[in-house]
């Protein structure tokens, strides 16, 4: 059987479209795959969210977005934004979720190894702490945030680490968030 | 009896009590150690344990000269700052220490941070103690200059972190409000 010349062209574009198609889902595959263990605390700091993105970006975040595709916010987690910040032990990882006014919708804390963390920084009432807070807010502990223990150095890493984060992500991000449609 | 002064000579005198009793514009515009303090332009970085005896520092920023010639004095800065000057993106910290752990001290343990660009030690030079001319500063054991080389951004704060033998103690440096409006 032999091909016209214009069912050739007519079988190379859908090879082309085809292709393009295959590649698109790959990479939303993968980009989801960049959030595969996260959903539980994004629900927690979104829960109204429709849909959130795979994590995308410099620095890296994660968009959220309402059933009709608004954005409302951002989650993203502090040793991507901040790798070279640590507390006593280590990193200090938290997810940080934050609306499109930048005020903070909750922090998560994933992992960290400091030595008195149990007593500070894991207890609910450290991350509750952050929820309402505005990017402009001072983030001092001993003013706005509740030195909650003794571990200070704990809970100074871990409250300076969220205030830059959220920070770098507002002053990336934020000024364009409202032409930030996916 | 009263030898008569002439009236040319009480002006010179009257005005030479003037001059030396008021401060000179420099030393009238330098902040105390409580007004850095109070600024966040004067770190305060304290390692302490239950097993371990203390050992403090404190940092100032000493770049920009009227800073530094507050810190150090006029002759002091200008002699240190040449000596430690080297690339363009040079920045100067005073730091003095104090403490019974002193001797564990190691001015290459301490580096900064600022987003994700890390500063290590790039020169340093030990001052001879007391240096440091701020009014109200505690008394201390030790003192040293200390540069870092790279692009700071002036409204941001950076993180100065000493490398103990037990754990990293951070501490966040806020740059005066001279140099930018940031937090």
């Amino acid at each position: 059987m032999t091909w016209t010349p214009a069912e050739t062209r007519l079988v190379r574009r859908w090879i082309t479209v085809a292709l393009l198609l295959a590649a698109i889902i790959r990479v939303d595959a993968w980009m989801q795959s960049s959030i595969r263990g996260l959903e539980p605390h994004l629900n927690t700091l979104f829960p109204e969210a429709a849909r959130f993105s795979g994590k995308t970006g410099t620095p890296a975040h994660i968009k959220v977005y309402t059933d009709d595709e608004t954005l409302i916010g951002f989650v993203f987690s502090t040793i991507d934004v901040e790798p070279l910040e640590r507390g006593y032990e280590g990193p200090i990882e938290m997810l940080v979720g934050m609306d499109t006014a930048g005020r903070l919708r909750g922090v998560d804390l994933i992992a960290h190894r400091e030595p008195y963390g149990y007593f500070s920084i894991e207890l609910p009432k450290f991350a509750d702490q952050f929820v309402g807070k505005s990017i402009l807010d001072r983030f001092r502990v001993g003013e706005d945030v509740d030195g909650v223990t003794t571990a200070t150095i704990t809970v100074s890493s871990a409250t300076r680490v969220v205030r830059k984060a959220a920070r770098r992500v507002a002053r990336e991000h934020l000024a364009n968030a409202e032409n930030d449609r996916p | 009896m009263t030898l008569p002064v002439p009236a040319a000579r009480r002006l010179a005198i009257g005005l030479l009590a003037v001059a030396l009793l008021m401060p000179s514009p420099a030393a009238a515009q330098c902040p105390t150690w409580d007004d850095l303090r109070a600024n966040e332009s004067l770190l305060d970085i304290t390692i302490s344990d239950p097993d371990m005896a203390g050992l403090r520092m404190w940092f100032v920023y000493v770049t920009p000269a009227s800073l530094g010639r507050c810190t150090l004095g006029t002759t002091l800065f200008d002699t240190a700052s040449t000596e430690l000057s080297g690339a363009q993106e040079r920045h100067l910290f005073w730091i003095g220490t104090e403490g019974p752990a002193l001797h564990l001290f190691r001015l290459e343990r301490i580096y900064m941070i600022q987003e994700t660009r890390r500063y290590d030690l790039a020169g340093s030079l030990a001052l001879d103690s007391p240096t440091t001319v701020l009014d109200g500063r505690p008394p201390l054991t030790a003192e040293a200059l200390i540069a870092f080389e790279g692009a700071i951004d002036f409204n941001e704060p950076v993180t100065i972190f000493y490398e103990g033998i037990m754990g990293s103690v951070p501490g966040e440096y806020w740059f005066p409000e001279s140099l930018g409006p940031g937090r």
